[in-house]
């Protein structure tokens, strides 16, 4: 309640900065008119979205993110769980009686999904973030690692097969997924969403001050010159990410993400092309094995994913990011596996990496980054893996 | 007979043949109709004989006697100094070669359109003089943007314009020639927007891609300001001698009718508002121009040879085969407003600070155009309480879905173009321009919750500056000490030239001298003169300068004088139908193009680190500042 900043995910709402998103994003007049701690909108993500019938004497929008929002509502398990006879109940025993069961790593990933990626109906889209909505870019090793644990996460980690690796595959096949069903949801006309809906883009594709000469000026893709281009956070590390990169699902998978990206870096994107596009590539996801038992040594894994080619990379600054990401949840589980001194050679250049993808202060987007200079920093840890 | 058929020194016999010889030439040769154009007048259809023709006259400068009217050294200012005569050369230089790969698209190809800003895209209509055709038509070509782009070709003026009667025909009549009118603050302005902002149907468009691929921002543009920035080759209608001349005999009455006609021609009494009046015409120009260019590519109705013209983006290979509407988005680009995209992100920016029109973060069209009409500048005070209820259904069209919608947006952009015209049919700039003080007041207001970007700003501070110098000299007071440290500032913050400054002939931009050396640096390598005084006059000139002096007898020293004559000497022989553009073009001056262009890439990456910089919070204060020292009216 205290550490967790789930548990002041209300206050933001009161917050003049959440009052001042408010009026821009309804277009109110005046301030004093935003009352976002009252927006069932916010208030979906910002506290537990109860429907009045079912709330308890106790129960308090002020909560925040309290404990039911992910553990499920308690009416119907309040009274036992904290009885022996508990533990001995299978999860989906527990389940029955409203009780989430969050040890499933999948499961507790949508869940953080549901509001981090978004679901379509309280969507945080380039309205909200324009209105000054910080924007959503989810990944669910590191955010596990940021937020300070009411559990034993260690424990947890130590039973997962890869660690942080495991942990980092599993949150990029289900972020993927996810945010094929938001886009969608987005791109379905019977839902009204603004399209082409920008935030589906790369954000600091246009959001860069102009300079000169520009990095960006120096790439020959395959996309027109000042297009769009798409799902460079969710999409950009997926291949990595899954069990059997080269199993037919997922070849399958893959070239449909490939064509889905075609439509959506079109001018203006079909919006039905994309819904049955979108929707085909979260139902492949779904049938890959999304808890990845990798067999692969995590030595392998790391030196493998430092040589993904360098264009899907250091092009975008979200890409690279989740490169780092990635990397970073793999090293951390050999660390966590390894008895011998740490690689601080290695450690080094990551750390190095990571200070290029920092957002300067009282800034919100990577001003000074560098694709160029990211690549050279990326040489330099890949002469570290070739030195072994 | 034709031009053609006169050898050699035509020109002089047409001058002692005046207006009997101007008579035959009309009625030469029908120019074929190469123009893309309904218009069948001259400057619609007339030839265009090259800058080889102009250098013959326009080249050395003329004493400061009453008879002089032109400088005459307008080849050599546009040659030397003028980024104008280098417009080809940035197509084929590097960052033409690299964005034409990016594109896709040889950028030198004329169905590109990058050349109906970059030159004179009318090969079909080149007066070739009985010479190669090929070679005429690449020499026209790598003219760039020459003295025929805005004077209008010269197949049928050439002649009658050095006619002693030459100074008392009407615009009109010049016109009927196919001489444009840049003299005309209202033509001017629309003559310069045409490319700096845009104009769809003659295929002038920057689009999207365009500027991904590296082409660099189009500035804001005030023409006042802008005609000040480049080097003149004119002078303002007040000093120019002849005018001052016969101003003089109306004064003495010893003026002739004809005399007293002429000085009424070009509105010489109101030839000390000259600047301002430009700035009015700016104000309603620049917004025409940009509603129109919004009009007419949200119009999908185009068809044939003219959709490639008013949609370049068709001729990419990504977009081939498209229709239009299905490419709305990419052409909403090229009018939306770049700096509301394209800024660095910011918790509690100012834009969130501000507040939005309707949804946020919907583009809205290029704002800095609306600036000074905004403030009611060049309207009178209906149209001032009109122009909201006519802008607004465009902010509605932007609003209603992301790039907004093209139907509404056609409607409401043709709408207000239409309005606009009528308020520029209506308006009298000349006598508007005489309320000096009243302009200054409407241009320093701060309307509520107003941030202009970097650009509207630099567009506001422009107007300011020129209006209060002619304010300060009309009224003939010292200007407020206050006052010239806030321009001071602006104008190193928005790269903008002095406009108080006292000599508007001569500058001495950094970049312009170092452009300047090199260029004739190539002359050099043309010529390699063996000659040593020829060679330390070219170094006299490369240092000095010739090309932005107002006359001759301005630079009292004899060095000057002495080396001027074979230094214009050679420039005639090397430059002789443009021939330098071409030298530069050859492999083995690479470098000396190179080095031109990392003078222009410098001077465009100062500009946008001081965008970057750049409060409008603090743009504001100033304004009000400046506001507040202005004369009680």
């Amino acid at each position: 309640m205290i550490h967790d900043k789930h548990g002041h995910a209300y206050a933001a709402l009161l917050s003049e900065r959440s009052r001042k998103i408010e009026q821009n994003y309804l277009h109110l007049k005046s301030i004093d008119e935003a009352h976002p701690e009252r927006d069932a909108s916010c208030l979906y993500c910002h506290s537990v979205d109860t429907p009045a019938a079912i709330r308890g004497e106790r129960w308090a929008t002020a909560d925040g993110v309290g404990c039911e929002r992910c553990h499920g509502a308690a009416r119907d398990w309040i009274g036992e769980h904290f009885l022996a006879a508990w533990k001995h109940k299978s999860p989906a025993e527990k389940q029955a009686c409203g009780f989430a069961p969050l040890q499933n790593l999948e499961v507790r990933a949508g869940l953080c999904a549901d509001c981090h990626v978004g679901s379509g109906k309280f969507d945080v889209n380039h309205d909200l973030i324009a209105a000054g909505h910080p924007r959503l870019n989810f990944e669910l090793a590191s955010y596990q690692a940021l937020m300070p644990p009411h559990w034993n996460y260690h424990q947890e980690l130590a039973s997962y097969p890869d660690g942080d690796a495991h942990v980092w595959s599993v949150g990029q096949v289900v972020s993927a997924r996810e945010a094929l069903k938001l886009l969608a949801f987005r791109a379905d006309p019977q839902n009204n969403r603004p399209w082409p809906e920008f935030a589906e883009y790369d954000c600091y594709a246009c959001h860069h001050s102009f300079e000169l000469p520009s990095n960006r000026q120096r790439r020959i893709g395959a996309q027109a010159p000042g297009s769009f281009p798409w799902g460079t956070w969710y999409f950009a590390m997926l291949p990595q990410a899954l069990q059997a990169p080269r199993s037919e699902q997922s070849t399958n998978l893959q070239a449909a993400l490939m064509n889905l990206r075609a439509e959506m870096q079109k001018p203006l994107p079909n919006q039905h092309t994309v819904v049955d596009q979108a929707r085909s590539a979260a139902t492949l996801l779904n049938t890959l094995p999304s808890h990845a038992n990798w067999k692969m040594p995590l030595q392998q894994r790391f030196v493998d994913m430092a040589k993904t080619d360098s264009k899907t990379i250091a092009e975008y600054w979200d890409s690279a990011a989740q490169w780092y990401l990635g990397l970073a949840a793999i090293h951390q589980a050999i660390a966590n596996r390894s008895a011998g001194p740490a690689e601080t050679d290695v450690r080094a250049a990551l750390v190095k990496l990571r200070e290029q993808l920092w957002f300067p202060p009282g800034y919100d987007s990577p001003r000074n980054y560098d694709a160029k200079r990211f690549e050279t920093q990326r040489n330099d840890l890949l002469q570290h893996l070739g030195g072994k | 007979m034709s031009l053609g058929s006169i050898p050699g020194k035509w020109w002089i016999i047409s001058l002692l043949g005046g207006t009997l010889l101007a008579g035959s030439l009309l009625g030469g040769a029908q120019a074929p109709n190469a123009a893309p154009t309904a218009e069948k007048d001259a400057y619609h259809t007339a030839l265009f004989t090259g800058s080889s023709t102009c250098i013959r006259c326009h080249v050395i400068p003329q004493g400061a006697g009453s008879e002089n009217y032109v400088l005459l050294n307008e080849y050599v200012t546009w040659r030397l100094s003028d980024k104008h005569s280098l417009a080809y050369l940035a197509l084929a230089g590097s960052r033409g070669t690299r964005m034409g790969e990016l594109l896709g698209q040889d950028v030198k190809k004329s169905e590109t359109g990058c050349m109906n800003c970059h030159t004179l895209n009318f090969p079909d209509r080149f007066k070739k003089d009985g010479l190669d055709d090929a070679l005429k038509t690449t020499e026209l070509l790598s003219e760039g943007v020459s003295c025929e782009s805005c004077h209008g070709p010269a197949e049928k003026w050439i002649g009658p314009h050095f006619d002693t009667t030459w100074r008392g025909k009407t615009p009109q009549q010049k016109y009927e020639l196919g001489m444009y009118d840049v003299r005309n603050p209202v033509e001017r302005s629309k003559l310069c927007v045409s490319c700096h902002i845009g104009k769809a149907d003659e295929g002038k468009v920057v689009t999207h891609a365009m500027y991904a691929a590296g082409h660099p921002p189009l500035p804001s543009i005030e023409i006042a300001t802008f005609s000040d920035q480049m080097p003149h080759h004119w002078r303002l209608p007040a000093d120019v001698p002849f005018f001052q001349g016969l101003a003089q005999r109306v004064q003495a009455g010893t003026a002739t009718p004809a005399q007293k006609n002429i000085l009424d021609l070009y509105h010489f009494s109101d030839a000390k508002t000259f600047q301002s009046q430009l700035v009015l015409s700016t104000s309603l120009l620049t917004l025409q121009a940009e509603l129109k260019l919004v009009a007419d590519r949200s119009n999908f109705q185009h068809a044939g040879a003219a959709r490639l013209r008013v949609w370049p983006e068709l001729g990419m290979k990504e977009f081939a085969g498209s229709q239009p509407p299905s490419l709305w988005p990419q052409l909403a680009l090229a009018h939306s407003d770049c700096l509301g995209c394209h800024h660095e992100l910011r918790p509690a920016g100012w834009r969130q600070v501000r507040g939005y029109t309707g949804a946020p973060g919907r583009p809205q069209i290029e704002p800095w155009p609306l600036t000074l009409t905004a403030r009611g500048v060049g309207l009178d005070l209906t149209a001032r309480k009109d122009l909201p209820s006519k802008m607004e259904p465009l902010t509605t069209a932007c609003n209603r879905q992301p790039f907004g919608a093209p139907d509404a947006l056609h409607k409401s952009a043709a709408a207000a173009e239409r309005w606009l015209d009528h308020q520029l049919l209506a308006s009298n700039v000349r006598e508007e321009a005489k309320e000096s003080l009243a302009i200054l007041r409407l241009l320093c207001s701060v309307p509520l919750n107003d941030y202009p970007n970097y650009d509207s700003a630099r567009q506001l501070a422009a107007a300011i500056e020129v209006v209060y110098a002619d304010f300060v000299k009309i009224k003939a007071i010292t200007a407020d000490d206050e006052i010239r440290k806030s321009f001071a500032a602006w104008n190193e913050q928005f790269e903008l030239p002095d406009p108080g400054r006292k000599d508007h002939y001569v500058s001495a931009d950094q970049a312009r001298i170092e452009r300047r050396k090199l260029l004739i640096r190539a002359l050099y390598q043309q010529q390699k003169p063996a000659d040593t005084k020829l060679q330390s006059a070219l170094d006299y000139f490369a240092e000095h300068g010739i090309v932005e002096s107002k006359d001759s007898a301005d630079k009292e020293s004899k060095a000057f004088a002495e080396a001027i004559e074979p230094f214009l000497r050679i420039m005639v022989k090397a430059t002789d139908g443009s021939t330098l553009n071409l030298a530069l073009l050859q492999e083995k001056n690479q470098e000396l193009l190179l080095q031109l262009e990392s003078i222009n890439e410098k001077q465009n990456a100062a500009m946008l680190n001081k965008m970057r910089a750049y409060d409008p919070q603090q743009f504001m204060a100033t304004l009000k500042k400046i506001a507040d020292r202005l004369p009680a009216p």
